[in-house]
């Protein structure tokens, strides 16, 4: 059967199992520019983001019985926990061996897309994003899962591998870090500005 | 928390941008999981694993190479143990023989040689 672009993410997967690059080809066109946005939000690099979802994607390939469709996991849940660990052991690897003005190796691929610099992001967005790394790591993902990724709880919970619980109480105090940062920056930029 | 001001980050937390991914993204990621790039990898880890038995016959040789000096000690024990077997010479029996004994003395030492006052 010819892959479709109607096709569920989940029949994609089970044609994937057979070794169909086609159904591969869709899926990837379909979801790499979301799971992309979901890895910036934890490493905050572009560069770092996509190569983790293109680790993610290979791996995927290279292994798709690592999804089992028997446990009735949607597709979407299961690699977006894949790709946040793909992520992570990129920060890792990254903070173990890069030298700080090394350019990683998609930017050699791809120099002329580098616009990176022209984005032009609000004061509100540069002190989210600046609060958002400050905060600890499990309270920044289920904050990124919720609110920014738009899941459901029982979802961020199940891809958090935790309880539903456990989770409301991490976003609770995920609300608490990031508003106390944000009002000690805001409060330091009005200093600032008052005696600059 | 003031619910209204959980609300506003809740919305800042959703209006969150992200900079824009390379166009050719998705493009990257499937050429570098062509077939013709990735099907024998899988095929060969997947599809066309060895059986135990394959395996064992494959490595058969391997397992009769020995290292040479080995080799030839194993050769020179082999073959003392096959010359012992093959020729008994039984020095045990003689040496203890007293009948043994005279013969040797006999052949060491002449008649002549030896008399009762040397030693005396």
């Amino acid at each position: 059967m010819v892959p479709h672009d109607q096709d569920t993410d989940e029949d994609l997967m089970r044609k994937i199992l057979r070794r169909d690059h086609d159904a591969f080809s869709i899926l990837v066109r379909r979801h790499s520019a979301g799971f992309y946005a979901c890895a910036y939000k934890i490493c905050f690099d572009r560069w770092e983001a996509e190569d983790a979802v293109q680790d993610a994607f290979i791996k995927l390939w290279n292994n798709p019985k690592s999804w089992d469709p028997n446990k009735g996991s949607q597709f979407k849940t299961w690699f977006t926990r894949v790709v946040i660990n793909a992520t992570y052991d990129r920060l890792r690897r990254k903070k173990n061996h890069r030298p700080a003005d090394e350019a990683p190796q998609s930017a050699l691929i791809d120099p002329a897309d580098n616009q990176d610099e022209a984005l032009i992001q609000t004061d509100e967005q540069a002190a989210l994003e600046k609060a958002l790394k400050a905060i600890p790591e499990r309270q920044r993902e289920a904050l990124v899962l919720c609110y920014s990724e738009g899941l459901k709880n029982k979802e961020a919970a199940d891809i958090m591998d935790i309880g539903v619980k456990a989770l409301e109480s991490l976003l609770m105090r995920g609300k608490q870090s990031l508003r106390d940062i944000l009002e000690r920056n805001t409060g330091m930029e009005k200093k600032d500005k008052r005696y600059g | 928390m003031d619910k209204k001001q959980d609300k506003d980050l809740e919305l800042l937390l959703r209006a969150y941008q992200v900079p824009e991914p390379s166009a050719n993204l998705a493009e990257r990621i499937i050429d570098r999981t062509r077939p013709d790039q990735s099907a024998e990898q899988y095929e060969k880890t997947e599809q066309e694993k060895p059986g135990f038995w394959a395996v064992f016959i494959q490595n058969k040789p391997a397992m009769f190479v020995v290292p040479r000096p080995a080799m030839v000690m194993a050769l020179v024990l082999f073959a003392s143990a096959a010359i012992g077997f093959f020729n008994p010479a039984d020095f045990t029996a003689l040496e203890l023989s007293d009948a043994g004994n005279q013969d040797l003395s006999n052949y060491i030492f002449t008649s002549e040689e030896i008399e009762e006052r040397d030693w005396l």
